[in-house]
């Protein structure tokens, strides 16, 4: 959705009634967006910061009566789902409808394809990253706790940057399936 | 349960995703997480364990229906699930029993061996073997000279053959580039001191805020020490700039970094001597990037404290 004229007015009375005081705070806001997703290391930091824009703008009208807080924390919390799905490119927005089913998963769903996509793209990891991952995320959630406190004396870091270093692998093992998946059609 | 104002923790993070949290802790951690890139890594690794969990069966009851009305509800997740299904299928393939931690053959830091830098750096190993020949060809012509004026070699000391710059130690070439005030001062070329232990730390970027309370501690000390910083980011920079802070002032500036494939992955590598940090104070190391338009962008910043 582009803002219409009468959406991007309606917004700026939303954050003052006064039109250049406004002004100052939308513009304050949007460099402040584009400032935070940059920290996030996003490619196209003023598109997802004109998308979070677009979609308060939309969201308006539902809160505008009720809505009560600080109004640029609400872009934030806007801006958190933006930069999801900025991060999972094979995700669509779907708007929800009322009544939509809720499928449960199968028990037995079938991830062959992933599975192959998977082998392959563990060919390509080296051979530490791929203990790493394997001593990471196996185990039951006891072992687990206890495996990953192992791992980070072993790597001589904190828990916290042995977490990040687990989640970039797998942030590149995810896309390096869905590339492959989207190579084979699927 | 309550929430601290600025720290969610792992248990949080995963009532969040299943939706079992109120309005307002809602509306703090979706906050806390754009405003915080470790936050929001947090909550990332902690979707990975949640889906991990359901895949092996490890939710209660409660959770699992919340698993399924609520967290695949949202974009993307039933794809993650296919993934961490495969994942799982993959870990397990190879059972019964998983290397443990203590014998797999992850080396631990801080540094790597000669052989292992010699293999991971043809490039540099070729640049080595050019400096070794250059100095080859400096000696004979010393030498030359030496013998060509037997007056001058009376009042002259005899020269000490040059050490190559650059020559493999137990750290790498690259381990600390030299902040740009030292390029001035490079001292001359002199016999190679002892090798001295160096602290090395891995930092993660983010902000001041810690999800455990933690922040990454650095000892003062007598050490060097020597800083990983992992770079999360495509971006094609040319290079890179890291400037270290103590209370808004610069404390040193490293240029035209470039990053290296590290053991955290894609990283800078920036020292700092022996006694410059100060104890219990907080740093920062502020990294910015120069694009390929000219422009300086921030890039990440790095939050440690120095404390025994």
């Amino acid at each position: 959705m582009d803002l219409t004229r009468e959406s991007f007015e309606q917004l700026l009375a939303w954050l003052h009634s006064d039109p250049e005081e406004a002004g100052a705070r939308y513009v304050k806001i949007r460099s402040g967006l584009v400032k935070k997703f940059t920290s996030h290391h996003c490619s196209q930091p003023e598109k997802l910061a004109d998308i979070t824009i677009d979609r308060v703008a939309k969201k308006l009208p539902e809160i505008i009566d009720t809505f009560v807080g600080e109004r640029e924390c609400y872009f934030y919390r806007v801006a958190y789902y933006v930069l999801l799905e900025s991060m999972n490119k094979s995700a669509a927005e779907v708007e929800l409808t009322e009544g939509m089913p809720l499928v449960a998963p199968d028990k037995d769903d079938d991830v062959e394809a992933e599975f192959e996509c998977l082998e392959k793209c563990m060919e390509s990891l080296s051979g530490q990253k791929e203990d790493l991952i394997r001593n990471y995320y196996n185990g039951d959630k006891g072992a687990k706790i206890r495996r990953r406190k192992e791992l980070a004396v072993q790597f001589n870091v904190e828990l916290p940057v042995l977490r990040v270093l687990a989640l970039r692998i797998r942030q590149d093992l995810r896309g390096c399936i869905l590339d492959c998946l989207r190579a084979q059609g699927r | 349960m309550t929430m601290k104002e600025n720290v969610v923790d792992e248990l949080m993070a995963r009532r969040f995703l299943l939706g079992d949290v109120s309005g307002e802790e809602r509306e703090r951690i979706e906050e806390l997480a754009f405003d915080d890139p470790e936050t929001f890594a947090l909550m990332l690794s902690a979707q990975d364990d949640l889906i991990d969990d359901f895949v092996s069966n490890e939710l209660s009851p409660e959770e699992r229906e919340r698993f399924q009305n609520y967290f695949l509800a949202q974009p993307g997740r039933r794809q993650d699930l296919r993934i961490g299904r495969a994942l799982q299928q993959y870990l397990t393939r190879d059972e019964p029993s998983v290397p443990s931690v203590a014998t797999n053959v992850v080396v631990p830091r801080p540094r790597a061996s000669i052989f292992d830098w010699l293999r991971l750096r043809p490039a540099t190993v070729s640049l080595i073997v050019l400096l070794l020949v250059a100095v080859a060809i400096l000696v004979v012509i010393l030498t030359r000279r030496t013998d060509d004026s037997p007056r001058q070699a009376q009042h002259q000391p005899t020269p000490e053959p040059p050490t190559p710059s650059g020559s493999p130690v137990d750290t790498p070439v690259q381990a600390s580039p030299s902040p740009t005030a030292e390029i001035q001062n490079t001292p001359a070329p002199s016999p190679r001191p002892p090798v001295e232990p160096i602290y090395a730390v891995v930092l993660v970027p983010g902000g001041p805020t810690r999800s455990e309370g933690e922040e990454i501690k650095v000892p003062p000390g007598r050490t060097p020490i020597s800083f990983e910083l992992p770079v999360v980011d495509n971006t094609p920079y040319q290079n890179y700039r890291a400037l270290l802070q103590r209370n808004g002032n610069n404390i040193r500036t490293w240029s035209n970094l470039q990053p290296q494939e590290l053991q955290s992955g894609s990283a800078l590598q920036v020292g700092l001597p022996a006694g410059l940090l100060v104890d219990r104070q907080r740093y920062r190391i502020v990294v910015t990037g120069l694009t390929s338009e000219g422009k300086i962008q921030p890039v990440h910043t790095y939050y440690f404290h120095v404390s025994n």
